[in-house]
């Protein structure tokens, strides 16, 4: 039970965190649903672990929290491959930056000769 | 008269970039320069701007490919009829750019491809590059039923229509895959003998052995890419 109730307050802790962010605007609102749900999931589970062996038994896992650990591993990887593609995202953004602030420094430097 | 804009991406080009520029300025004079500094560590930009030839600067490093898009992206905004990719280095010969444009408007094409091994030159070609220019020659013959002997070589001429296609989009390793991409695009592409000299000072960006050969498995990949690309636009 004391497990339980440790994942329970740290699935808490982390909520509080999140939301904290978000009211500083330290965290963007839309991003932290995805983090914000991953909590609810440890909090439903810390209280209900029951979830965990049903869903383990019903698919054929032997050790429930095996479970456990595979979809906190999908989670992580799923998030890890979102954010390379945002970062990608904005690496070509910043390219795209780059050049225009190339062109219009040049630009610039040829208006200001002119006057 | 038609505008034509020299794209010379450059980056620690200082022993080489003089003797390109006079080059380009005696034997088509009638053309533009454009150097793109892709934020050099040494006085590139200053041998430039002495030579009184226009010259960007990258506010950091984005390599070869950025670098030619940011010079396309300044010839599609000033309005250039074509443009010439140019090596910064001293392989290409000016006066072959005029063969470049001469074909480009005899063939009315819209990509023409300085070829090094459309008849015999006298370019030598490391092995390892020679294996792969064969592979993305046969590629290109089998899925695109077209012959380009040197899908490699960063000496081009480009008119307005592909500058402005190249100027909203452009690859991040640019080689035979953008070829292919272009030809399934609908792009008529053409190759010309050009002749090109042996890289006389610093460092290729293809040297050694590992790195061509991962620079090979890249293009490998981003071709690829290509064609499933192509199978679903077929269906869609």
């Amino acid at each position: 039970m004391s497990v339980n109730l440790f994942f329970a307050i740290v699935g808490i802790l982390l909520a509080i965190y999140i939301i904290d962010s978000v009211k500083k605007n330290n965290f963007d609102v839309g991003e932290s649903i995805l983090w914000i749900s991953g909590t609810l999931v440890i909090i439903v589970i810390a209280i209900f672990p029951n979830i965990i062996a049903y869903i383990s038994n019903l698919v054929g896992i032997e050790y429930a929290p095996s479970l456990f650990f595979l979809l906190c591993l999908i989670f992580v990887v799923l998030i890890n491959f979102r954010n390379s593609k945002k970062l990608l995202k904005q690496q070509e953004k910043i390219i795209i930056l780059a050049q225009e602030v190339a062109i219009l420094k040049d630009k610039c430097k040829g208006d200001n000769e002119n006057i | 008269m038609s505008k034509v804009l020299f794209v010379i991406p450059a980056y620690n080009e200082s022993q080489n970039i003089e003797k390109v520029i006079k080059e380009i300025k005696e034997d088509v004079s009638y053309a533009d320069i454009l150097i793109v500094n892709d934020c050099s560590k040494d006085n590139t930009k200053q041998i430039v701007e002495n030579l009184g030839v226009k010259c960007i600067t990258m506010p950091f490093n984005v390599r070869y490919a950025m670098a030619v898009q940011t010079g396309i992206k300044y010839a599609f905004q000033n309005d250039y009829d074509y443009v010439i990719q140019f090596d910064a280095d001293g392989q290409h010969i000016a006066k072959e750019a005029e063969k470049l444009l001469n074909k480009m408007k005899d063939a009315n094409c819209d990509i023409v491809i300085g070829s090094r091994f459309l008849e015999k030159t006298n370019y030598p070609h490391s092995f390892f590059r020679m294996v792969g220019t064969k592979i993305f020659t046969f590629l290109i013959k089998a899925f695109c039923n077209k012959k380009i002997t040197d899908p490699t070589s960063g000496f081009q001429c480009l008119n307005k229509k592909v500058i402005k296609r190249y100027a909203s989009n452009y690859p991040e390793f640019p080689d035979a895959n953008l070829i292919m991409e272009m030809l399934y695009e609908g792009y008529e592409v053409q190759e010309i003998t050009a002749n090109m000299r042996i890289r006389e000072n610093g460092e290729s960006m293809h040297g050694g052995i590992i790195k061509p050969i991962k620079y090979m498995i890249l293009i490998l990949y981003t071709i690829i890419i290509i064609l499933i690309r192509n199978i679903f636009r077929k269906r869609g």
